[in-house]
């Protein structure tokens, strides 16, 4: 999952449109048309719909390296569900409409992230991956949230066979927006313990904060691993996402919390761009099932299995 | 300089080729083995094992073909290492020698001395400690006080070291000791020797610990005259010398499965035993163990690509033996969780020992504190 030229190219876009204030605005409930159409015309919408279907036809770890430029920036719209979803459509066979589209939680519909601006939600119905067309949707009421309650019972739109549930891709490609915001926030973290002085010094330069500061580099570096790990199979095995999603889960916990600690307070206030991507973060510990529903999934199926310890792991959740 | 990104890559087949191998060797070795024995993999020290895995080709992997090794590369000695410390094989015999002391002889130890100590290192036969810390210099290795001093034909050495691991047993110590200058000369003046532990003057006293066992012990030398050819490296080299042997040190996946004894006996019982809280816990510490062993693969490619990847490595040093001291509290903690329910007596040991053991996971091979601040510094803390 390493940064290609796709890659540099979002990063470029992203810089140039989902700037701080304009996506500060979006959260505030500005019109989100003009950034949608920006990112819909860049073409990474089918980045992994087959070249033959139009597309780019990128792989999963190609993938991934995209979901993870999307975390670095918060972006507040749905382009790494719709992503996922056109892909999955095309390798199906199956027509969807233009517009932005979101993953349901399995059937349940509550507090879907961006869902706010989603024209149709992809629901799991009796094993089968299922496209409607979103009639109402509720905000969740949560500050500065694109998350939305969608109701059940809009028209089919498309329907395909579920290789992988939408509760399962939601968990991956938030694994991998959080392992991004979290490399994001360690550097900003960084930048700002190198500019901040107190008692006459930079205060990186104290034991207390380089402790800090660390403990946020090996949960970052260990969540970039997990969503790297997740993404390294053709397709995405459910026991890898169960770790990647309980793992970033954990580390964005930690690493919010250490990032305000060597903030302080400018950290918690509206002004900072920080706030934006700590409230993301723990926003996607909570989305598509937490650490502690994907470790019991994941718990459960070893305490089925015969294999030692380590060789489940490595056979398992280690991709080969 | 900045922390590289570490990514996920699987182990090439040239090592995974050796597993089955060395497993079917460690059933055969470990056959009847008790579990609390097997957790003390780290420390138990069998000099029999470690010269049968001599044997097979297996200590000294990454050495070359010309000095008895076997010329593979880290990633092989990974799957090696990663098989006798899951299984709980008594390592400490051959440990240090294939781990540090024969990559260290093999980079600055003079042709002579590569001849004499590797092929009988590759051999299982030579056992090494390491002579760093002393009564008055632990983490602050600069200020140590043991002086080798000139003399006709060699040096003379005299003063302490202390927490030496395996000295008891040890062939060979290689210390890191003042050859010139004083503890205010810092990093300047040092230099390393391997001092046979034979020579008349050495007096080794172990110190029991905590458990019960004695791993570790008090080194006195007292006027014990060194010839000339002990010095290994330049004289006055030593601190960077010590800095790239404590590169191989920390790196590896010896910083993981320290606990793994335990947590596969207590995963055995869980499965007679199913419940939802022990499925949680068993997820929590696989899911956590999984990305380590990622984490410690990739650490160990950028080294046998040639790197030195002294920040990454302490990273995931520090954040290993986290997990390898979660380990014995979580699962004493499950274990006590049914007061009601009878415990079987071995895994309660096994419990008990590494509960007790675990603090020396981040003590030994650098601090957690001195770990974390070599790794603020490569995040670009000025």
């Amino acid at each position: 999952m390493q940064a290609s030229e796709l890659t540099q190219g979002l990063q470029r876009l992203l810089q140039a449109q989902c700037t701080p204030a304009a996506a500060t605005a979006i959260e505030q409930g500005a019109d989100a048309a003009a950034l949608w159409q920006a990112l819909q015309d860049s073409g990474y919408a089918d980045a992994a719909v087959p070249e033959a279907a139009g597309g780019a036809g990128l792989n999963l770890a190609e993938c991934g390296a995209l979901w993870l430029e999307m975390g670095r920036h918060a972006l507040p719209l749905p382009l790494a569900s719709t992503l996922w979803i056109r892909a999955e459509a095309a390798h199906h066979g199956a027509k969807v409409p233009a517009g932005p589209l979101v993953l349901g939680n399995d059937a349940q519909l509550q507090a879907l992230p961006n869902a706010l601006h989603a024209q149709a939600v992809l629901v799991l119905e009796e094993g089968a991956c299922v496209l409607r067309a979103v009639q109402r949707r509720q905000t969740t009421g949560v500050h500065g949230s694109t998350a939305a309650n969608l109701m059940a019972g809009g028209d089919m739109l498309a329907c395909w066979p579920a290789r992988t549930t939408p509760r399962q891709a939601g968990a991956l490609i938030t694994a991998c927006l959080m392992a991004g915001a979290l490399e994001h926030v360690l550097a900003s973290t960084v930048d700002y313990a190198n500019t901040r002085v107190q008692f006459g010094k930079p205060i990186g330069r104290f034991q207390a904060i380089q402790q800090h500061l660390s403990v946020m580099a090996e949960h970052t570096a260990a969540a970039r691993m997990a969503a790297d790990m997740a993404c390294s199979s053709a397709q995405p095995r459910p026991l890898q996402v169960a770790v990647a999603k309980a793992r970033c889960g954990e580390a964005a916990a930690q690493v919010v919390a250490l990032a305000h600690a060597v903030h302080g307070a400018i950290g918690v206030t509206a002004e900072l761009d920080l706030q934006r991507h700590t409230r993301a973060l723990h926003a996607w510990r909570t989305d598509y099932g937490g650490a502690l529903y994907w470790q019991t999934l994941l718990g459960q199926a070893a305490l089925a299995d015969a294999r030692s310890a380590f060789d489940f792991m490595a056979q398992e959740l280690n991709p080969i | 300089m900045q922390l590289s990104t570490l990514h996920w890559a699987p182990l090439p087949a040239r090592a995974e080729a050796l597993r089955q191998d060395v497993r079917a060797f460690l059933a055969e070795q470990l056959a009847g083995m008790p579990a609390v024995q097997r957790a003390r993999s780290w420390s138990g020290s069998n000099a029999a094992f470690s010269k049968a895995l001599g044997t097979r080709g297996w200590v000294g992997l990454t050495l070359p073909k010309r000095y008895g090794g076997a010329e593979l590369d880290a990633l092989s000695r990974f799957v090696v290492v990663e098989e006798l410390l899951t299984h709980g094989a008594p390592v400490f015999a051959h440990w240090i020698a294939d781990r540090q002391s024969g990559p260290l002889i093999l980079k600055f130890g003079s042709e002579a001395q590569r001849q004499f100590h590797l092929p009988r290192i590759c051999a299982g036969e030579s056992q090494f400690c390491i002579g760093m810390s002393e009564p008055q210099s632990g983490s602050d290795l600069a200020s140590v006080r043991t002086r080798a001093t000139r003399v006709p034909d060699g040096w003379r050495l005299n003063g302490q070291k202390v927490w030496t691991s395996g000295a008891h047993t040890a062939h060979y110590m290689i210390a890191l000791v003042r050859s010139s200058g004083t503890a205010e000369s810092r990093h300047v003046g040092l230099s390393q020797f391997i001092v046979p532990m034979h020579l008349p003057g050495i007096r080794v006293r172990p110190i029991q610990d905590l458990t019960g066992d004695a791993h570790f012990n008090e080194v006195f030398f007292d006027d014990v005259l060194l010839p000339d050819d002990a010095l290994i490296g330049q004289e006055g080299e030593g601190w960077a010398q010590v800095t790239a042997e404590l590169a191989f040190e920390r790196s590896g996946p010896e910083r993981l499965y320290a606990s793994m004894v335990l947590f596969n006996e207590w995963l055995a019982h869980c499965r007679r035993q199913p419940s939802d809280a022990n499925a949680l816990l068993a997820g929590k510490l696989l899911s956590q163990l999984a990305v380590l062993r990622g984490l410690s693969m990739a650490v160990t490619k950028l080294l046998a690509e040639g790197g030195s990847p002294v920040l990454e490595a302490a990273l995931v040093k520090d954040l290993g033996t986290s997990l390898e001291q979660d380990m014995p509290n979580l699962i004493a903690e499950a274990l006590a969780a049914d007061p009601d329910a009878g415990q079987d007596p071995m895994l309660w040991q096994t419990m008990a020992y590494t509960l007790q053991i675990c603090p020396t996971y981040s003590l030994r091979g650098g601090t957690r504190e001195i770990l974390r601040g070599v790794v603020a510094r490569g995040l670009g803390v000025r």
